[in-house]
């Protein structure tokens, strides 16, 4: 059994003693704050429970893209991946770019549902899944 | 910076730029939208001078670190200075202190106007149809600074450079070079350029007609007292540019808040506000055009968040604020990948304004 709490139960308690007790008793700029640091703290919360499978989606999606594994980090492979399309090398109305905007529509979901699951959401509402546009 | 420990010396200087016997100012605090600009409102009593009298006012310093783009003070007091005399509603510019030997940074004061400047609440209380007599007044006023050209304008705008060659090309070239002094590669606001560069031609079809620009006119950076405007404010960007870089940055979505069925603002219709700006002269709006520049907005504000995300990162200027402002930047890149490839840069599925208010 679990004796000491772990970093999700340490940041739940945080999060819940903030928004529950501490939030609803400040006003103005503090209360404003006191908000931001709720954000923040979600969002790392988040980023710590999903951020290594999305960055391995991503190197998978990479891969895919390209037709063979991605050498080197996720930060360098962007750099080529941003070099690439500066480049034109994925040409418009080819399969290659709807590859391209495939993969590039599913990461920018992937950190979305980390950073901003609501906005996400809202989005996919009104415009159907994001394969599916 | 603490504005308390600095009032006597304010009052020496307003009292010497308002030919005054005696001013006593009082801090009334610091106002909300401070992420690159700190505001303060102070209430005046001035003694002698043609000001004499209770006067509210608002002083405005820069923060810490600037972003690159934005308007130093006395550029800024310049602006605010010719739009108040073509009539545009803006607080009337007072004085500066260019060299901040004052308090210790350079800031000007402006008379304070009514209202407030909260767009979230704004977007949320007001009732369809005064938002549309709202964006309405917003367009009339932005077609008045709009009336004023490179050659009508005053010799205090000498210092805007102007725009040379085509601005969309200029403008997308300085957006790779803003997104190549950013720390991480951005392949979606990469791909976004590049088709922003391919569908110009087919939405921009004749060359601009370069007028003064706001250049951040928003929801958010005007004030509202009993659903009316009161004024335009924060013109730290403004330049020379394609008017329609202002209307299509106003109607853009990633400045509607939320309400993202009221298209001009998240306030009210896009016709109202095409109509309000072509009552006061503003010509006959274009709509295809302004749409390419609401893309052109959400291209523009996904880089100037990263940009103030880095000014936190880089350890410049520590705030949680700024750290935040990094995060919307993933909001307008979804918004790109989705809205680049709609004909015609338009939603197909539309919903009732009231659904809209609940999601």
């Amino acid at each position: 059994m679990k004796q000491r709490p772990g970093a999700e139960a340490l940041l739940d308690a945080a999060l819940a003693t903030l928004q529950e007790e501490l939030l609803p008793t400040l006003k103005g700029r503090q209360k404003f704050q006191a908000a931001m640091i709720s954000r923040a703290v979600a969002v790392a919360r988040q980023e710590m429970l999903g951020a290594a499978e999305a960055a391995d989606q991503e190197l998978e999606s990479l891969a895919r893209l390209y037709g063979h594994p991605i050498e080197g980090d996720l930060a360098q492979a962007r750099r080529q991946l941003a070099a690439d399309i500066r480049a034109r090398k994925f040409a418009p109305g080819t399969p290659a770019e709807t590859r391209l905007i495939d993969h590039l529509v599913e990461t920018t979901a992937a950190e979305l549902r980390i950073a901003n699951i609501k906005y996400l959401a809202g989005r996919q509402r009104r415009h159907g899944a994001e394969s599916a546009i | 910076m603490a504005l308390g420990n600095k009032l006597a010396a304010l009052e020496t200087f307003i009292a010497a730029q308002a030919d005054a016997t005696k001013v006593t100012a009082t801090l009334i605090g610091r106002l909300g939208g401070g992420a690159i600009q700190q505001n303060w409102a102070l209430d005046l009593d001035i003694l002698g001078g043609p000001l004499a009298g209770p006067q509210p006012v608002v002083l405005r310093a820069d923060a810490p670190s600037g972003i690159a783009e934005s308007w130093g003070k006395a550029e800024e007091f310049a602006i605010l200075r010719v739009a108040h005399r073509a009539g545009v509603r803006v607080p009337e510019p007072l004085w500066l202190d260019d060299l901040g030997g004052v308090i210790g940074q350079p800031f000007h004061i402006s008379r304070r106007l009514p209202g407030s400047a909260d767009p979230r609440k704004l977007v949320r209380a007001i009732e369809e149809e005064a938002g549309d007599t709202l964006v309405a007044e917003l367009g009339g006023e932005i077609a008045k600074l709009h009336a004023i050209a490179p050659a009508n304008a005053p010799e205090a705008l000498a210092f805007l450079p102007k725009p040379t060659g085509d601005l969309i090309v200029s403008r997308l070239a300085a957006h790779r070079a803003q997104l190549d002094r950013l720390p991480e590669a951005q392949p979606v606001l990469e791909w976004a350029i590049n088709r922003l560069e391919d569908e110009a031609p087919r939405y921009v079809r004749a060359p601009a007609t370069i007028t003064l620009c706001h250049r951040d006119f928003r929801s958010g950076n005007y004030l509202v007292a009993d659903d009316r405007l009161t004024g335009l404010l924060d013109f730290e960007f403004a330049g020379w540019s394609d008017p329609y870089e202002d209307l299509g940055w106003f109607c853009a979505r990633c400045w509607r808040f939320g309400m993202v069925g009221a298209e001009a603002g998240g306030v009210g219709s896009r016709d109202a506000f095409y109509r309000g700006y072509e009552a006061a002269g503003g010509g006959p709006v274009d709509d295809d055009r302004v749409r390419f520049w609401e893309q052109m907005a959400a291209l523009r504000w996904a880089i100037m968040s990263l940009e103030q995300a880095e000014r936190h990162l880089s350890g410049r200027e520590r705030s949680i604020e700024l750290a935040l402002t990094g995060l919307v930047s993933l909001e307008m890149e979804y918004d790109l990948l989705i809205d680049l490839r709609l004909p015609g840069f338009k939603p197909v599925a539309k919903k009732p304004r009231a659904e809209e208010a609940a999601s």
